[in-house]
């Protein structure tokens, strides 16, 4: 599809115009689809197998209680509706917040290799939870893992934020040094932390599957936060899609168009900042979804923000479903931490990447 | 090893090779009974091997045998108690919200034996592994055992008790925690075994 | 618009590249500033458009304070074409010229058919039309640069400042670029290297040395062997072009300044 400005009337657009114009727009129809059908399959597989008709009914006895009785089996009611929905909902959640997130950090920096963590974000995350589950919530004042892990994130953005002051402005070199420089020390922090709490089986390996990223302690009260984060930002970042634009053409041209640079970097630092922050306090840090989703998306629509967000969002959204789903049922009753799985695929398409180039 | 210690008793960390230890003129003594996550096969008797073998090196076999006896009693008593018990499902769980980590074929299996429980995650390739909440659900599970290795053990024991209601551990009131230090291949093995055993058949015990 | 500007500093880490500097653009004026490299043109530029805020003095365009106009007013007044280092995002040359709507849509506002034919306008004066969709990072410099100034078209402005828009150009582009400026009839403030350049396509010149205005005037006045002595160090002799008739100059090097041989 040729990526084309987006006016709104047909009648005064050129046909090839029209034709990406609907273009456009059937993509996104389509890929709503597409997350739409990815739930559907995502509730009704997993390491658990149930008939998809019990799997229809445990959903529609709690859509509708009066119109569709429970099913007989409390625990594949359980099953379906307090550990897979949830769960399958958070990955569209994270996915989509991690894509925008993604998107939005490598125009600020105008650096297509930028992902959500580049802040230290995630590294500040990793120290809070890592405190929490090594030293027990008791310790840290009754806080529990994911707040630890969003305060974490909250100190490590304003640390970077702060270290990346010259004369009052902070470049996105300097932001990125500082992150870069930043995640490495807590990284460190978190290691220690890990090494000091070696106990027969416990502690470590919930640190490392932590750290690998996981959806699989999902429950419904997580969904309210980050959803609300994350349809905000989304919406927000469409509306700053121009200025968006002008940045990744450079400060100067930005400028040049009105953008007020220093403010607008002010501003996205703190909104993804955020929306990564209350990502990570309930998945971990999931790797490779940030980083690769928005390229994928820009070699099919182009760099414009007004359709590369709404596309990374439903394209991040389905991807990270789809890979959860992976993570638990290929190795079932086992599962696989999902920030793995989006390593193992991420490695191969960015050598892919590479050999296109 | 800049202690120049006399003597090692390994349990085959990997800190130093056999050869190394040989040359610097310590002698070395492998445990037969391995920790945690061990040999696919530990025998409970391993235990009594290491014991004995102690005896030996250091000239106290009568204290070994001893000692020995001591064990071997309390473990008869408790298996006398048990005898005859219908076999129990047991989850012997650690620690993780989701997924979970679970031990699996080969770690306690010994203790398991002994006091009549199977493993309730048998079919597992590995040890330990961390397994998918949905899996736990849906197993038949009759006791919980939570490893205990800090304060934070009656905290777990409350996420299963919370997270599975319908699990017959649960109903039943069997999510029990008792301290790695029971169940490890060691002298308390003995009172790991009678920990079990009363985790999974209580009533014998009153 | 007029432009003026008066006794502007403009300083760097606390140190004034530009001081003391006044000169002002009357509407429709092509006026070339220039000066050796260092001299502070492109930091006397970026205070006129609002990169860097002036340590002293006032930067007035149509009467207004430029600092004291929002920075998307002061966008719709002023049109820039700066060098800018390639980006590793591609844009095609449409979405790169429909940028300069920027300043003129607010949040969420989408183009309307007065945007497009302002766009297709801007791309047919630059003779850029059939380059829609290309890959803005696969075109050659002179139509990167033709491309940039359709975008600063765009924007509607009544102040045009270019930074030396014929650096990396082949001769061919050069030309081209400065006949299409004197065609579009905007107020322009232009950076140029070459002196013939701006001999033969700005009214007035404004001579920079050291952050200061050396002098200024028609070119005749300003590119004089003696302030080309002064200021750039070389020997000059002016005499008409052949063909167009303006002032040309011919350098060679000053004797103190040669290595002897």
């Amino acid at each position: 599809m040729t990526p084309v400005s987006t006016p709104t009337r047909t009648e005064n657009m050129r046909p090839d115009q029209v034709r990406a114009a609907t273009g456009f727009w059937s993509l996104q129809i389509g890929l709503l689809t597409a997350l739409v059908l990815a739930i559907l399959f995502a509730v009704g597989i997993g390491a658990v197998a149930i008939p998809l008709p019990i799997t229809v009914q445990v959903i529609g006895s709690h859509l509708l209680p009066g119109w569709i009785a429970p099913v007989a089996d409390p625990t594949q009611d359980q099953i379906i509706w307090v550990f897979r929905l949830p769960r399958v909902l958070l990955a569209v959640v994270v996915g989509a917040a991690l894509a925008v997130s993604g998107t939005a950090l490598q125009a600020m920096t105008r650096n297509p290799l930028s992902d959500p963590y580049i802040f230290g974000v995630s590294a500040g995350a990793s120290v809070g939870a890592v405190l929490v589950i090594t030293l027990g919530s008791a310790v840290m004042g009754g806080v529990s893992l994911s707040l630890a892990a969003f305060l974490g994130a909250l100190l490590s953005m304003i640390l970077v934020y702060t270290l990346a002051q010259q004369q009052g402005r902070a470049t996105p070199m300097r932001l990125v040094l500082a992150g870069v420089a930043l995640s490495y020390v807590l990284s460190a922090v978190t290691s220690y932390l890990v090494l000091r709490s070696a106990t027969p089986g416990g502690g470590a390996a919930a640190v490392l599957t932590w750290l690998a990223g996981s959806l699989g302690g999902a429950k419904w009260e997580q969904l309210g936060l980050p959803s609300a984060v994350v349809v905000l930002t989304t919406f927000l970042l469409i509306a700053q899609a121009r200025p968006l634009n002008a940045l990744m053409a450079g400060d100067e041209t930005a400028t040049g168009l009105g953008v007020n640079v220093e403010r607008f970097r002010q501003q996205l630092f703190l909104v993804t900042s955020l929306l990564v922050g209350v990502v990570v306090a309930v998945s971990g840090s999931i790797g490779f979804v940030g980083l690769m989703i928005p390229h994928l998306v820009r070699m099919v629509v182009g760099s414009d923000h007004r359709r590369v967000l709404p596309t990374v969002a439903l394209g991040g959204g389905v991807y990270l479903v789809l890979v959860d789903l992976v993570g638990r049922t290929i190795m079932a009753p086992q599962e696989l931490p999902v920030g793995i799985v989006t390593a193992a695929l991420g490695g191969p398409f960015f050598l892919w990447l590479l050999r296109r180039r | 090893m800049d202690n120049q210690p006399d003597w090692f008793y390994s349990a085959e960390n990997g800190f130093a090779t056999v050869d190394e230890i040989a040359g610097s003129g310590a002698q070395i003594y492998s445990i037969a009974a391995k920790c945690g996550g061990g040999q696919v096969d530990a025998q409970f008797e391993d235990i009594y091997t290491d014991i004995r073998n102690m005896g030996q090196i250091f000239g106290v076999s009568d204290q070994a045998e001893a000692l020995i006896a001591e064990l071997q009693a309390t473990v008869d008593a408790v298996t006398a108690k048990v005898a005859g018990q219908a076999p129990l499902k047991v989850m012997i769980y650690d620690a993780g919200e989701g997924p979970l980590g679970v031990f699996g074929p080969g770690s306690y299996d010994a203790i398991l034996r002994l006091v009549g429980g199977e493993n309730a995650f048998a079919d597992l390739t590995e040890t330990y592994a961390q397994v998918s909440i949905e899996a736990v659900a849906s197993r038949e599970i009759d006791v919980v055992i939570v490893g205990g290795y800090d304060d934070t053990g009656e905290a777990r024991a409350d996420f299963i008790r919370k997270t599975f209601p319908t699990m017959a551990a649960v109903k039943n009131e069997r999510v029990v925690v008792i301290e790695y230090g029971l169940m490890n291949p060691g002298v308390r093995n003995h009172l790991g075994v009678e920990a079990f055993a009363k985790a999974l058949y209580p009533e014998a015990f009153e | 618009m007029k432009l003026e500007v008066n006794d502007v500093a403009v300083a760097i880490a606390s140190r004034r590249i530009v001081n003391e500097v006044s000169l002002e653009v009357v509407p429709g004026e092509i006026v070339g500033l220039i000066g050796p490299n260092g001299s502070g043109k492109s930091t006397l530029l970026r205070a006129i458009y609002r990169l860097l805020k002036p340590a002293a003095g006032y930067v007035h365009l149509g009467g207004n304070d430029v600092w004291k106009l929002s920075a998307r007013e002061s966008a719709r007044r002023t049109g820039v074409v700066v060098q800018e280092t390639p980006s590793d995002f591609d844009f095609t040359v449409a979405e790169v010229v429909e940028m300069g709507r920027t300043p003129h849509k607010g949040m969420l506002e989408a183009d309307n058919a007065r945007d497009t034919q302002i766009i297709a306008d801007a791309l047919a004066r630059v003779r850029m039309n059939a380059f829609v969709e290309r890959s803005f990072n696969t075109l050659s410099g002179g139509e990167k640069q033709r491309v940039l100034v359709a975008r600063a078209l765009v924007q509607e402005p009544k102040l045009l400042v270019l930074d030396e828009p014929t650096n990396h150009l082949d001769i061919r582009y050069q030309l081209e670029i400065l006949n299409l400026v004197r065609t579009l009839g905007i107020t322009t403030l232009v950076t140029l290297h070459d002196l013939n350049l701006a001999a033969a396509y700005c009214s007035r010149l404004y001579l920079l040395a050291d952050g200061h205005i050396a002098t200024s005037g028609a070119p005749e006045e300003v590119l004089t062997p003696a302030w080309i002595r002064a200021v750039y160090e070389v020997d000059a002799v002016s005499a008409p072009h052949p063909v167009t008739g303006k002032l040309h100059l011919v350098f060679t090097a000053l004797a103190d300044n040669l290595v002897s041989t």
